[in-house]
């Protein structure tokens, strides 16, 4: 060992305190606040397990996140119906699939957070939580991904019809609160969900067949107005997402449908999960290593 | 049950003035404590035994670890009162209270080895106590959690950078420890190797010479008995004996109790989950030789471990 100790003055705070597990989840909320040093490490940790041993490596993101979508441009733009009122239909279903992305792969990834690092989460006194909030990486990717692509969409409206379908203005400002809401409704699902794959791996069997239903119960690839009415009122009051797919598509576009109420049914919904999920974690940290 | 001790630590903070400092210091109103502590455990105890006392409820055991999680999460308010009165609770650790002096190596020690391995894993920071609180007043570095994910394909360096920082150590802190580690182990050329062509004793020995070259003033480590280079051995013999030199203080633990007696200057002893003394390790060797003996002789019980590892991503949906 070459190195020495400085004869500086040690300080007078302790550097680390290391304290009992709480039972307050405001209390639990901010120690994960303040391990979030830990979150770019892990979150590289997962991308890092994501595509390797690849030939495509990173391409296979690039290649996951739009083929789907393509897809679903490509046949259902010949579905009439489908067809939204003032926006070429590639741009609504982008701006939807937006959304929906942070939704499916935060649920899909978020809710392995725990299996997939478990060595490390037991030698780790952090909140699990914040294993769960690192394992948004892939989503964040995911996101961007999109975001470039739905910039590039509207570049290209703009070229060739000349038609400049972004709105400017304060509607933009809107944005972050659909896609905040979305975050915290996953993590506060995949919460639940982690703890559950650890001991039955049916979790992962489930999430991806409730994710899809749910897919279909959001207004993604049609348009809100196609249903009757009582469905309308269900998509739009009691699926939290609808509102917000809504919302986003008029922060961005000034197209979409959506009112007070839903919007505060969905931001109710939303953040009883979170609380929900991140006491049940809470709760959950003091027996996990008994049983595990 | 806190029981502050001894006679022993207050008669070694004396002696262990450094006299340069004492010369120098200006006289003040407020008279301050001769040497800070580097660690401070105050009545730390740590319960666990919830699940164990559960029975069989589903044939399925999938179900049945489900079913335990929601029983036991029933329990949480007894661990966080420590109700000794719970028979379903077992104590690990009840009311530790010491203060380890700066510039200490020191050994824990119990019979069992669980007691000490709780202890260990919660100054390590890899586990919460189930009351009381520790403060370490310096820069901790725990040796467990940094060989906590490591891959394959990596080469040692990387791993070893990747794995430091997921622990949330500094970018320039690994760098400079990094440089560090071919002179320490003699073993600079694995450096840049995937580590699948490593050997595992020789990456071992890496991680250690890392761990030894970081830069910091607290260390944890438990279970260091694993076969060495003659290198690093040498190597890491030096870098206990002179860390009280250099400020350092490095807490050790070890199923092998004859290991610890050697480099330690402090022994910590825990017995029925009770602190039962702490000081100078020539001082606890000479008054308590019998429970060392008894240590010494009792086999170390098997701790249960995560046979798991990290599980291995899985792709397969596409919405």
């Amino acid at each position: 060992m070459t190195s020495t100790v400085s004869e500086v003055q040690e300080p007078a705070k302790p550097t680390l305190v290391v304290r009992p597990l709480t039972l307050n989840t405001f209390r639990y909320l901010y120690r994960c606040a303040r391990a979030i040093k830990y979150i770019p490490g892990l979150g590289q940790r997962f991308l890092m397990d994501l595509y390797h041993q690849t030939i495509l490596g990173w391409w296979w993101l690039v290649i996951r996140a739009l083929l789907p979508t393509l897809g679903i441009i490509a046949i259902f733009q010949h579905v009439p119906a489908f067809k939204p009122e003032g926006l070429p239909y590639g741009l609504y279903v982008i701006s939807g699939m937006l959304l929906w992305t942070i939704l499916s792969t935060t649920l899909l990834r978020s809710t392995r957070s725990l299996r997939r690092t478990r060595g490390l989460a037991m030698k780790l006194a952090i909140p699990k939580l914040v294993f769960v909030l690192a394992s948004a990486a892939i989503p964040l990717v995911y996101f961007c991904i999109f975001a470039a692509v739905l910039i590039i969409g509207i570049a290209i409206e703009y070229l060739s019809s000349g038609i400049m379908y972004l709105k400017f203005g304060w509607n933009l400002l809107l944005l972050p609160i659909p896609l905040g809401l979305v975050f915290l409704l996953c993590i506060g699902i995949a919460s639940f969900t982690s703890v559950a794959l650890l001991f039955a791996r049916d979790a992962r069997f489930i999430i991806p067949l409730v994710t899809q239903l749910w897919f279909y119960f959001t207004p993604i690839i049609y348009t809100i107005d196609i249903m009757p009415p009582s469905w309308q009122f269900v998509i739009m009051h009691v699926n939290p997402i609808s509102a917000l797919v809504e919302m986003l598509r008029w922060s961005l576009f000034g197209v979409g449908s959506w009112d007070a109420l839903s919007l505060a049914v969905s931001a109710t919904i939303c953040l009883t999960v979170f609380l929900l999920g991140a006491r049940f974690l809470m709760r959950t940290e003091w027996v996990l290593r008994e049983i595990l | 049950m806190t029981k502050r001790v001894s006679s022993i630590v207050l008669a070694k903070t004396k002696d262990s003035v450094p006299k340069q400092r004492t010369k120098n210091r200006k006289p003040k109103l407020t008279p301050k404590p001769v040497s800070r502590p580097a660690i401070d455990i105050h009545s730390v105890s740590k319960w666990q035994g919830a699940a164990a006392h559960i029975g069989r409820f589903a044939r399925n055991e999938s179900l049945q670890m489900l079913i335990e999680l929601a029983m036991t999460i029933r329990h949480v308010k007894g661990h966080r009162k420590g109700r000794a009165d719970d028979r379903s609770l077992e104590p690990l650790l009840r009311g530790i209270t010491v203060s380890i002096e700066k510039g200490s190596v020191v050994g824990v020690i119990d019979i069992g080895g669980q007691s000490r391995a709780a202890l260990i894993r919660i100054l390590g920071n890899s586990e919460a106590p189930s009351t009381g609180v520790v403060r370490f007043f310096g820069q901790v570095a725990a040796f467990g959690q940094l060989g906590a994910s490591v891959y394959e394909y990596l080469t040692c360096r990387e791993n070893l950078e990747f794995g430091a920082r997921l622990v949330g150590l500094p970018r320039q802190d690994i760098r400079m420890a990094l440089e560090r580690v071919p002179e320490f182990s003699g073993l600079g050329e694995l450096l840049d190797s995937p580590l699948r062509r490593v050997p595992k004793a020789k990456a071992a020995d890496l991680g250690m010479s890392f761990v030894c070259c970081l830069d910091y003033d607290i260390l944890i480590a438990d279970e260091l008995g694993r076969a060495r280079s003659e290198k690093v051995e040498t190597a890491w013999q030096d870098y206990l004996a002179q860390a009280p030199s250099r400020g350092q203080t490095i807490i050790l633990g070890s199923n092998n109790v004859s290991r610890l007696e050697g480099p330690c200057t402090h022994l910590l002893l825990i017995k029925d989950a009770e602190l039962l003394a702490y000081g100078p390790a020539r001082a606890i060797n000479k008054e308590h030789a019998d429970f060392l003996a008894e240590a010494r002789a009792t086999p170390v019980a098997t701790e249960t471990q995560l046979v798991a590892g990290d599980e291995e991503d899985e792709e397969g949906e596409l919405l």
